[in-house]
Order: C-alpha cells, then structure tokens, then sequence
C-alpha cells in the first residue's frame, strides 16, 4: 500500500468521524402539556415554588382521631410528589422546627399558631383545604398568631375526623400537597389524585403531566415568601 | 505474571482493575530497560490532568436545558507504541462537573456528575516537524455517570453511556530518555438513552470537547 493512498485512506476516515460526531443529534428534554387546567382554582393565575426549593413542611400537634397518623400521611404525600420533578425544581423535606418551616399542615381539631395574614382563610365545609395568600408576585409570609415571624406561606388544613380510614387520610393530604406544590385546579377523572373528592394516593399520568408541564411554565407568583 | 494478567482478564471487570496495575509496574519496567539502552519504549503510560469544557447533557425544547459547567479531568493511558509511531492503547478517566438548569428565562446550579470512563484508544502521527509533532487520535469506550439522581438525564437513563472521541494531540519532539508533554485536545460525543416510560428525554448524543496536558513516559 502506497504512503501516498495511506494518508488519502486516513484523511477520508478523519472526514468521516467528523461528520460523524457534528452530525449527531442532541437529547432533548420536552414538557408535556397539562392534562387538566392547572389555574382552574386561581382565576388563571399560575403559582409555583422557585426552581431548586427545599419546602420545609411542618405537621402541627397530633390527629386526635384515633388510628388516622396525619404524620405518615404527609411524609407519603411528600415522597410521592419528590418522585415527580424532572430538575429537582422543589423538594419536600420534613422541617426540623415551626420556625423553619414554608408549610404547616394541621388537622381542623387542633388550633393552628399560625395567623392567616391580610387574607382571610374561610375554608369550605371539605376534607382538606389549602391556603395562601399572594396580593403581588410573592405569597405573604404569615406571621404567628402569637407574634413574630415566620417563613410559612402554606397552610392546610385536614379534618380527620370525616375520614374513616387512614387510605382516605392519605388520598386527602397528597390532594392538598398537590395544590401546594402548584396544581391550583380539580381534576374531573376520579382516577386523578387531583380530582376533587380523591380516592386514590398516587398521583396519575394525568397528574404528573400536569404538574410537570406547570414546572417549566413562568409563573404569576411564586409561593416562597 | 504473564499467566497472571491472562487470567485476571478474564475474570470480569474487577480483575480489569488490578490488571492495569500489574500492566504498569510491567510496562514501568520495559520502558526504563528501554531508556537505559536509548531506545524508544514499547509500552508507555501516560498519565494526563485537563478540563472539561462546558457540555450540554439536555437541550429543553421547550424543557429543562441542563448543561455541565467547566470540570476537572484526571486520567491515565496506557499506549503501546509500533514502528511507525502509531499508538494503541487503553485510557481510563475520571472527570466531575458541576451542573447548571436553565428554564423559562431562570438559571440555577443543580448537583454535579462525575464520569468514569474507559476507552480504547489509537494514535496516527500526522505531521512532524524537528521540535513540534501533531498526532490524529480516536478512541471508543463506554462512560459512566454517578451523581445527580434527581437530575435527568442522569434520573432517567441509563448509567453506562457509549462515547467516541477524536482528538489532536501537539507534542514537543523529545529525545528517547526523556518525558514527553503533550497538548491534547479532544472532541466526542456520548451516547444518552431514551428515558424510561413516562420520562421526558428523547436520546441523542452530548457532544463534549475536553484539553489535557499528558506526560508520556
């Protein structure tokens, strides 16, 4: 074999693996669109946590409804909603005190310490409720109702004591934790956990498309206070 | 200790490992043989320190972009050197690099990822001048993600992600005995899988440029 072919042989393969490598597509990462309206419940508006959040959940007090644990419900709820993000864009971690943490869930037969702001929390005759209160592109930090500050922005509250089981219990606290953590609208399949009357704990595809979808869009206010 | 590395070989990966130590302190041997008696050695390991440069692992359309900032980047090859100059030889690495998620207009660092690699590699001289010599490399191997779990792609995919790389490499023309530097720059790609059901990646391949400085003994 002549030098002369040798080095026309290498220059075609080197002309080859560039192309190669230049020609090569890049992975892409799409966002699906929601299945249901994520703002149904907001007059249009979309909420979310900054990108990269570690929301610091705190339960207050204890269920006094015998063999309901509203605790382990809310660590469930909060496992099955970490799973969901793409790019970590939140975290729900178990807050080591009140004073750390951005949502406190309380049971309707145990008094909160938490005052609801310049917003008034008038919650309907349900199982679960969400509060926040957003008047500019932030929610409002509550205060304690003692007196002082805090970094809570998230309220929910459950009343245990209309649900009999501890399956009902869970399928209620991930339905709240939903809304917390952006979903703010209902669902109409009974197979969603966000459907208003929820029977399951486990998020659907229609659930995870929807709040994966509402996770890259701009939001009209962010709930870290 | 020929019998030894055949054997270890075949053992499966973890052999691997030790065989390239027992290969070096072999290969170490030859090549100082080969400096005493002024010829050029055989075997030569080469270990080499650079950067990675900036890497794209996911391009949102519209999603997430994830990408790979600048990152340190540790290796050791490993080349067997034939008449004609030409190299064939193993590469193992190690590089870390932080990440960064931009989305919707917003930017935040996210986790880091550090890779293991091992590829096999090959070298061609393609000019050569009296103090200065440019040499083509190709490699091929197979690159391991750690890190990152909540990060896609790497959440998502598999861990172990084929590569290919092309690379120039400018090296000073040095006498037999003595330790060659060379610049090595390097352009490849990494194979990232389809996610699993339900994920949001689409395959393709990040393409990815890296400059060590290696010192071939």
């Amino acid at each position: 074999m002549s030098r002369q072919y040798r080095m026309r042989v290498r220059r075609v393969a080197g002309a080859l693996c560039v192309g190669a490598l230049l020609g090569c597509e890049s992975p892409t990462a799409t966002r699906p669109a929601f299945a249901y309206s994520p703002t149904s419940l907001t007059g249009g508006l979309l909420y979310r946590w900054p990108g990269g959040t570690r929301v610091s959940v705190w339960v207050e007090g204890t269920s006094n409804t015998p063999g309901l644990d509203l605790s382990s419900a809310v660590r469930r709820a909060s496992a099955v909603w970490n799973a969901i993000p793409d790019v970590r864009e939140f975290e729900l971690v178990t807050a080591s005190s009140i004073g750390s943490a951005n949502i406190i869930v309380y049971d309707q037969r145990t008094a909160t310490s938490i005052a609801e702001g310049s917003c008034s929390f008038t919650p309907s005759n349900a199982a679960g409720s969400t509060f926040f209160c957003a008047t500019g592109p932030r929610a409002e930090r509550l205060s304690l109702a003692a007196g002082g500050a805090s970094l809570v922005s998230v309220l929910i509250r459950v009343d245990a004591g209309r649900l009999a089981t501890q399956e009902r219990l869970d399928a209620v606290v991930v339905h709240e934790f939903g809304h917390a953590v952006g979903i703010g609208g209902h669902s109409d399949d009974t197979a969603d956990v966000m459907f208003a009357a929820p029977i399951t704990a486990q998020p659907s595809t229609r659930d995870v498309r929807t709040l994966r979808f509402l996770l890259g869009a701009v939001a009209d206010f962010t709930l870290l206070p | 200790m020929r019998l030894a590395v055949q054997r270890t070989v075949r053992g499966g990966p973890v052999a691997v490992v030790l065989t390239l130590g027992v290969t070096l302190g072999m290969m170490h041997g030859g090549a100082s043989r080969a400096r005493a008696q002024g010829l050029p050695a055989r075997w030569n390991a080469a270990p080499e320190i650079g950067v990675v440069f900036p890497t794209t692992w996911i391009t949102g359309a519209p999603g997430p972009t994830v990408s790979g900032n600048t990152g340190l980047q540790l290796g050791i090859g490993v080349t067997r050197v034939f008449p004609n100059a030409q190299r064939a030889g193993v590469l193992a690495r190690f590089a870390t690099q932080s990440l960064t998620v931009k989305e919707a207009g917003s930017s935040r660092s996210a986790s880091s990822v550090r890779q293991l690699e091992v590829a096999a590699t090959a070298s061609t001289p393609v000019r050569k001048g009296t103090r200065l010599q440019l040499s083509l490399e190709a490699s091929a191997g197979v690159s391991t993600q750690i890190g990152a779990p909540d990060i896609i792609p790497f959440r998502d995919t598999g861990r172990v992600m084929p590569l290919g790389e092309l690379g120039l490499a400018l090296a000073r023309v040095a006498r037999p005995s003595r330790r060659q530097l060379s610049l090595v720059l390097r352009h490849g790609a990494i194979r990232v899988g389809a996610g699993d059901r339900g994920s949001i990646v689409a395959a393709g391949w990040v393409q990815r440029t890296t400059a060590s400085i290696r010192i071939t003994r």
